[in-house]
């Protein structure tokens, strides 16, 4: 009976050892970092079952445009759907980096004597891209000279029928890739039947001036206002709380929240390691502590679509889809523990929103994660077009606003003749485009020229009349 | 005596009011005795007064053996003919005509209408007409910009002339003269022809 007795309680011991093993066990996976990257607490609570679709970095870094020259100084410009061209371009890339080719460096007048003069096509983007991480994202061999090139553009010119340029407008560096072997075309221009953004000479052509920026040529217009809602007010709470379990993730049962008498929300993890404020007018602002290694120009990319995928999305979910484009990059810190900071655009059939108070959507990546997030973003309820109507001049809207732009350029400190302004304004310009100014006073897209400057600043006038809607700097 | 100070007195005022609208108008494009290879022409006035101006475009024309009105032969023309030729169409009946570079004497040309007059009136401090004339034909052109006044009358006129030629796929063989490779590239080049 005592032998009975004792081997159970040997049992027991036993069992007792067991279960405190396996409970060290457990916290060992639930605390070490092995663990908790395999462990999440968004896999089980219900918020964190959803599937979030995010876009692909191909689908987010489209040309701004695709300009077609004929070599007389006018210019098509594609500025809606760049996707089939930079697909071209890419399999150009792939066939000629397979090939043997030669590196050589060519001045900025060479280059846009070939892309001007004769007939050419560029790609341009707003921002500068790391080339060898470009060429690795799309599967092109590595091009031996060109390992730290940043590039704004690809052209190709009738001028070199065996060379595809490198241009990176931003630091003035231009490269010509030669091939041995093959022969290269320009791509073809839009069929001007189907074209509604019409022609563009240089502001040199059109105000005299020496900037090169095109500048459109153009009549008519079909844009005509429309009504938007922000993200928040469509339905401010559950918005937020969306946005807050997408960005606490596992760590949101620990979460403060505390509101303001202003209606402004601040949730808190821990002592402030990561906070995500939502404002009354619709915006969110997330920052957070991070520590790990940047992933490059495209992992982070990937790591901030994956972000804003979660909190938030990107789809709207208004009559008409409004899409995303990646607008400006840069690069933050250096090494493993920097960074970009990428800002998106939001489009409408192609067409560029606007905004005074900067970019919809905006993030930091550093060291591989985000730590800061701003998100402004809205909904149309009713799109709309109307009958052709002409529209402003862009030279003139240039012009006869020029005062007006050189006072805010110059921070209203100095004074000019008429002359002295407009000299001033038309060598600093960048770009014209069409799009849409958003009118947050009236919740609502008004058709807008946005004139960009070289000082980064850009200034919005209305389509129709050419009158000052707003500027930002 | 007086009123022929008065009369010269007025007749100056004009003269100088008019001298002054002609620099408040100028042709931006097409630059003065340029060349262009295209089959379009940009134009582009910059008026810096507030005032309205007439914008016509005229082709000059020549004539065949048989007394047709053709087009100019502009083939052989570089800019300093083009100017010869503007500045002739403007000289007296009697003065001498001045040789071009290939020999030839410069003309008077007969003209017609490319572009039917347009009217444009800037009401800011600086302002621009721009439009885009397609299918242009090789053969020399002027754009002729009046300055008008209050009543629609021709103050002043200001006019540029073109020779548009037909597209040259001609490559400039110096055009990429200077480019350069390093070093680094130099060797990377090499070894990638002769290992591939």
């Amino acid at each position: 009976m005592n032998g009975r007795r004792r081997i159970l309680e040997n049992f027991k011991s036993m069992i007792l050892v067991v279960l405190f093993i396996t409970t060290i066990l457990f916290l060992y996976l639930l605390w070490s970092d092995s663990g908790t990257s395999s462990f999440k607490l968004s896999g089980i609570l219900p918020f964190g079952n959803n599937e979030f679709a995010a876009p692909d970095c191909g689908s987010v870094i489209l040309p701004d445009y695709l300009a077609c020259g004929e070599g007389d100084g006018s210019f098509t410009l594609n500025i809606g759907d760049t996707a089939p061209e930079l697909a071209r371009t890419v399999e150009l890339l792939k066939t000629f980096a397979a090939s043997p080719l030669s590196v050589y460096s060519v001045s900025g007048n060479q280059c846009k004597e070939a892309l001007t003069r004769y007939k050419a096509s560029f790609l341009s983007w707003s921002y500068s891209l790391p080339f060898t991480d470009f060429c690795e994202y799309y599967g092109i061999e590595s091009i031996g000279g060109m390992e730290s090139v940043r590039m704004t553009g690809i052209g190709l010119s009738s001028a070199a029928d065996d060379s595809i340029f490198i241009i990176d407008e931003k630091n003035d560096v231009y490269y010509r890739l030669i091939s041995d072997e093959l022969r290269l075309s320009p791509l073809e221009p839009v069929p001007k039947e189907s074209f509604s953004n019409g022609i563009y000479y240089t502001a040199e052509e059109v105000l005299g001036c020496s900037s090169l920026a095109l500048l459109p040529i153009i009549e008519f217009s079909k844009q005509a206002p429309c009504r938007y809602e922000s993200e928040a007010a469509s339905g401010s709470e559950p918005v937020r709380m969306a946005m807050a379990e997408g960005a606490f993730g596992d760590t949101f049962d620990f979460v403060r929240r505390i509101t303001d008498s202003f209606g402004t929300a601040t949730y808190m993890y821990g002592y402030g390691q990561k906070t995500l404020t939502a404002t009354p007018d619709g915006s969110y602002e997330y920052k957070a502590e991070t520590s790990g290694e940047s992933a490059g120009f495209f992992g982070d990319l990937q790591t901030a679509l994956n972000f804003v995928a979660a909190c938030g999305g990107w789809e709207g979910e208004g009559v008409e889809g409004i899409s995303y484009r990646l607008a400006e990059a840069r690069s933050i810190g250096g090494g493993k523990s920097g960074g970009y900071a990428f800002s998106f655009a939001a489009y409408v059939r192609g067409r560029r929103i606007y905004s005074e108070s900067g970019y919809p959507i905006e993030l930091r990546v550093s060291a591989g994660s985000v730590e800061y997030y701003a998100r402004n973003v809205i909904e149309l309820r009713a799109f709309a077009e109307k009958d052709p109507a002409p529209v402003s001049e862009a030279a003139n809207v240039i012009a006869s606003n020029a005062g007006h732009i050189y006072k805010v350029m110059n921070d209203d400190a100095l004074s000019a003749t008429t002359d002295e302004a407009f000299s001033f304004v038309a060598d600093a310009i960048v770009s014209a485009r069409m799009g849409y100014y958003r009118y947050e006073r009236d919740d609502s897209l008004v058709p807008c020229w946005a004139v960009e400057m070289s000082d980064g600043s850009t200034f919005f006038f209305d389509l129709y009349e050419g009158l000052p809607l707003g500027f930002s700097k | 005596m007086v009123r022929l100070a008065r009369t010269l007195i007025i007749a100056l005022c004009f003269v100088l009011f008019s001298f002054s609208l002609s620099f408040a108008v100028s042709v931006v494009s097409p630059s003065a005795n340029a060349v262009i290879y295209s089959d379009s022409i940009l134009v582009s006035v910059k008026v810096t007064e507030k005032i309205s101006i007439k914008v016509t475009v005229y082709e000059a024309k020549d004539k065949d053996e048989l007394g047709n009105a053709v087009a100019v032969d502009v083939s052989k023309m570089n800019t300093d003919d083009i100017a010869l030729i503007a500045s002739y169409r403007l000289a007296a009946e009697n003065t001498e005509a001045p040789a071009l570079s290939n020999g030839t004497k410069a003309k008077k040309y007969s003209e017609v209408i490319f572009s039917p007059a347009v009217n444009y009136t800037n009401n800011g401090d600086v302002g621009f007409y721009t439009k885009q004339l397609s299918g242009v034909k090789p053969g020399l052109y002027r754009v002729q910009v009046d300055s008008l006044g209050e009543n629609g009358e021709v103050i002043s006129t200001v006019s540029s002339m073109v020779a548009v030629r037909e597209k040259d796929d001609k490559v400039d063989q110096n055009i990429f003269e200077g480019q350069t490779t390093s070093i680094l590239q130099y060797v990377q080049n090499m070894l990638r022809k002769l290992f591939r």
